[in-house]
């Protein structure tokens, strides 16, 4: 049985993804606790607030590569929570696209996982899902879904 | 963590779905304990596959208009083309145009001046 994880958030301009992604996770059970946000500077708010002393931070975030109307994409965001706010937090990007490029990049920013976004995401999560555990323990080598 | 309600809630809310079809919805369901109360325990199992019913219609339809939006943006970006290029073969055709003008002018100045030569 895997578990559920605590809490995810997820980082997308896109509203319509939003709900995709919310159905996908409570369909399978993946998580009770969602929270989803359209703008990178809001979230690197959020995670500067969190740094304080917070105990909603989540356990899990997902960021999408390219966040439209944000002040920097994804990997910046990525680096930013990683390097600059350390949460410690399990965090990948999640996208549409899978250039060998930005994956290194991701990579380098601290990234633990890349989901591509498909017509068919569930398949992913669930498997992203299995190897929950390894990221959490900080085990499992960084992955490419897709 | 685990919710609990009393047995009066318990028996309203199963009232509620006996009479109206209305079953409790969200992520919720997943947290209340049923104890051992069997029918409370089948209202949760209804309302949990109600509800995932719901969501799975939602995800059909929310991909669908992704979709729909995804060939809506590629058609835009389709007709953005087309307009750059009609623009382009427009100020093709308008040099081509001044062109053959210029050529006409030339020719008629030419054909003036031959005509005058021989008077």
């Amino acid at each position: 049985m895997n578990e559920i994880i605590n809490s995810i958030l997820l980082v997308d301009d896109e509203n319509l993804f939003h709900l995709v992604f919310e159905d996908a996770c409570s369909l399978l059970d993946i998580t009770l606790d969602l929270r989803s946000l359209t703008s990178a500077d809001e979230a690197a708010n959020m995670f500067e607030k969190w740094q304080k002393g917070s105990t909603d931070k989540p356990e899990c975030v997902f960021v999408d590569l390219n966040i439209i109307g944000s002040s920097f994409d994804g990997i910046e965001l990525v680096r930013k929570i990683n390097y600059e706010y350390g949460n410690g937090v399990i965090i990948g990007i999640i996208s549409s696209s899978s250039d060998q490029q930005e994956v290194g990049k991701a990579i380098q920013a601290g990234a633990q996982f890349w989901i591509v976004k498909s017509d068919d995401i569930e398949p992913r999560l669930e498997d992203f899902r299995k190897d929950y555990e390894g990221y959490k323990n900080r085990t499992a080598p960084f992955k490419l879904y897709q | 963590m685990k919710i609990n309600f009393c047995q009066e809630d318990i028996d309203k809310l199963i009232k509620l779905a006996n009479e109206r079809n209305i079953y409790i919805e969200g992520n919720i369901i997943k947290v209340i304990d049923p104890l051992d109360n069997e029918l409370f325990a089948s209202y949760l199992l209804k309302a949990k596959e109600e509800d995932q019913s719901k969501r799975k219609k939602r995800l059909e339809v929310t991909k669908q208009v992704q979709q729909q939006n995804k060939e809506l943006e590629a058609k835009a970006a389709e007709n953005d083309q087309l307009m750059d290029d009609l623009k382009v073969a427009l100020s093709d055709a308008d040099a081509a145009k001044k062109a053959a003008l210029d050529d006409l002018d030339l020719l008629q100045k030419r054909t003036q001046f031959e005509l005058i030569g021989r008077e």
